[in-house]
């Protein structure tokens, strides 16, 4: 009997150790950054944080779609109002609370397309809401932490950049070559700001705004100098005869923004897919993954100051300020009565 | 390992064009007004610094910051608000350079990195925290270990910040960085970036590596130590994230004179050879001196005629021939320990390396600077 009682002993040692193994292998595959000792933001480091992760992560839920985690998302309301990143929802969403054995089918109550932020709803009681609060304490070089469910929060950083808006880009509308003594216009999008101002096709864009165009990144360089809605200065070349032409440039629905070639290669890991279009972010040098965006950011102070909503380059990551967040959940449910 | 420059390797089309546009754009005259300025390495004592006060240390940041972590939430509220008042001191002396970054120190002499300047005698505009355009012309540069400086030249007073220390640095140590990822934007300053030394500079690694995450357009911008020192510049960064390689401060201060004359180095190496100032005794069957230059640095440590040289820092020399050209790739300023044997006892003298007299009739001695 003895005998059979350790062997037991040993298989149960053997499955754990399993387990345990797959994990830990998982885990670091998805975390191999940081990976040096000295790094900033190690779990040593991080450890004494965890007062901050015990009081926010039971508001932080994890949002699946076709059971794979695409973001996080953050309790607003003790009866399932949760608040996450739109873009990466798609299908049937389920929603992971921690504590809570199933996981809960959401409803899309609705979204707010220029901050992408989306407002789910699961049939859940007694949730732990976690409070946004309007303020204008964190400032550049506040240390921000990113709370998930883990029980330390999974990074900090300091707030690079303040309060300012990621507007969508000017778009004019054309596809152009570099030709002697100008740009030319090789094509126009049909109901872009080039149609509107008259543009055609084979006009030679000698200059924009007094700027003489000689490259192709001029003129590029010329379009995003402006904003969307102004007007725009363009002196161009048709039948021999120089004209002046107006354009009032129009959005990019393009949310992508500019990327560089280091980026588009992936070199260090994907981007979120909709970085533009937010009426006020601050931006900290937290190194996130897409799948992690939807988290809340939260000071020193313990205060949930906003919503992780895109990575948007090698080290940027912006966030949704708390402000933004509270004005765009009552959007959104002002919009559905 | 693929390393990319930060500046000109983005494509983002606005910050790219804008930097071509300001560096290509100079047509200054190189070294013209130079006189003024002291050929002195920066290291020195400088009686025009800028007045830096120390911001306030306590004793547990100072442990933290030496590469220490913070054990509380408390000890990290120390730290943000040391950070938030040493961005007061830093921010005024960071300047834009187009697509790019520089910091102002010592007497209107502005660092950068050699891909950004690119090559000695270019005018180019600086943009300086307040919005303020400044002028300034680029000066030497180093192709090899990136250095590059400018020197301002519109007339008023500017701020500048001391050089660090970067050979004294360990890992661990916390720093914070600026840069100007995607070029300069009206109202917002240049992104802060907070961050750990994770690889030292050595003699097979000339790059200054911290975490401080850097992107596109980075390029020139300082590195700082938590005083408001500066480090370094942004270089360039691999694909791994903690790749964040910077030009160190004292790849500056080595090349200081040759960099404040325009000179465009290529190669870690010094550009003048570095003396001691010792004769070896040519019949000798080992590397015995023969003669030692009156005032030269080998004369200064105290070797004298007669003496074995048995170890040169860390080389073994064996014969008298390797005697004169011991020196020679070292930098003048460099210290070195000399192991000599004389009259059966073994001695150590520690030489400051200097530069060979100019030959047409100079005394010995005239490498003291």
């Amino acid at each position: 009997m003895k005998a059979s009682r350790l062997i037991a002993f040993a298989l149960v040692a053997v499955v754990l150790t399993l387990t345990l193994d797959a994990q830990d292998r998982r885990t670091s595959r998805r975390r191999s950054y940081p990976k040096s000792p000295h790094s900033h933001n190690t779990p040593e480091v991080r450890k004494a944080l965890k007062p901050l992760a015990d009081r926010h992560r039971t508001a932080v839920v994890g949002v699946f779609c076709a059971d794979k985690r695409v973001a996080f998302g953050v309790v607003v309301d003790a009866r399932g109002g949760i608040v996450t990143k739109a873009s990466e929802l798609e299908g049937a969403i389920e929603v992971e609370v921690l504590g809570r054995k199933k996981r809960f089918a959401a409803t899309l109550v609705g979204t707010d397309e220029p901050n992408d932020l989306a407002l789910l709803k699961i049939e859940a009681k007694n949730l732990r809401p976690a409070k946004f609060r309007a303020n204008n304490r964190v400032r550049v070089g506040s240390i921000v932490t990113t709370i998930t469910q883990d029980p330390v929060p999974i990074a900090f950083g300091v707030m690079s950049v303040g309060r300012h808006p990621r507007k969508p880009r000017p778009l004019l509308g054309v596809q152009i070559n570099k030709v002697s003594g100008g740009i030319r216009l090789m094509r126009i999008t049909r109901r872009s700001a080039a149609a509107d101002a008259g543009l055609r096709v084979g006009d030679v864009v000698v200059a924009i705004g007094g700027k003489k165009m000689v490259e192709d990144a001029e003129f590029r360089a010329a379009i995003v100098e402006h904003e969307y809605g102004e007007e725009m200065k363009l002196r161009v070349l048709r039948d021999g005869k120089k004209i002046e032409v107006i354009a009032r440039l129009k959005k990019d629905a393009d949310r992508h923004g500019p990327i560089s070639s280091q980026e588009r290669s992936r070199l260090w890991g994907p981007l979120s897919d909709v970085r533009l279009g937010f009426e006020e972010v601050i931006q900290h040098d937290t190194v996130l993954t897409p799948e992690q965006c939807g988290s809340p950011i939260v000071d020193l102070d313990g205060r949930v100051v906003g919503l992780n909503i895109a990575r948007i380059g090698r080290f940027e990551t912006v966030a949704l300020t708390a402000k933004i967040v509270l004005a765009s959940i009552k959007k959104i449910r002002s919009n559905i009565k | 390992m693929r390393i990319a420059p930060v500046c000109c390797a983005g494509s983002a089309a606005p910050a790219a064009g804008f930097l071509l546009a300001v560096l290509l754009g100079g047509s200054g005259s190189l070294l013209t007004a130079q006189g003024s300025s002291t050929s002195g390495k920066p290291a020195g004592d400088s009686a025009k610094r800028s007045a830096s006060v120390d911001l306030p240390v306590t004793p547990s940041l100072s442990r933290i910051f030496a590469g220490g972590k913070p054990a509380s939430i408390a000890e990290f509220k120390a730290m943000e608000t040391h950070v938030q008042a040493l961005l007061k001191k830093i921010l005024p002396c960071t300047v834009s350079a187009g697509g790019a970054g520089a910091v102002i120190v010592l007497d209107g002499y502005v660092l950068c990195a050699g891909h950004v300047t690119r090559r000695p005698g270019r005018t180019v505009t600086l943009t300086m925290h307040d919005g303020r355009k400044i002028q300034a012309k680029t000066l030497g540069l180093n192709t090899h270990t990136d250095s590059g400086i400018l020197k301002i030249t519109t007339k008023g007073e500017f701020p500048g910040l001391e050089m660090g220390d970067s050979k004294g640095l360990k890992k661990g140590q916390w720093v914070v960085m600026l840069g100007f990822p995607g070029g300069r934007k009206d109202g917002l300053g240049p992104p802060l970036r907070l961050g750990r030394v994770i690889r030292l500079v050595s003699r097979v690694n000339r790059y200054l590596t911290t975490d401080c995450t850097m992107s596109a357009g980075d390029s020139g911008g300082p590195l700082f130590d938590m005083q408001g020192r500066v480090l370094g510049t942004n270089s360039r960064i691999s694909r791994n994230l903690e790749e964040n390689m910077h030009v160190p401060i004292e790849a500056f201060q080595r090349e200081w004179e040759w960099l404040v004359k325009g000179k465009a180095l290529s190669s870690g190496r010094s550009p003048e050879p570095g003396w001691l100032g010792l004769v070896g005794d040519r019949q000798a069957s080992r590397a015995t001196v023969a003669q030692v230059v009156k005032g030269s640095p080998a004369a200064l440590a105290g070797v004298r005629v007669g003496d074995e040289v048995v170890y040169f820092g860390e080389r073994k020399v064996r014969t008298a021939l390797a005697i004169p050209r011991l020196a020679r790739r070292l930098w003048p300023g460099d210290r070195v320990d000399i192991k000599l044997r004389r009259g059966g006892k073994t001695l150590v003298k520690t030489a400051v390396v200097g530069r060979q007299p100019i030959a047409t009739g100079s005394k010995s001695g005239q490498d003291k600077r």
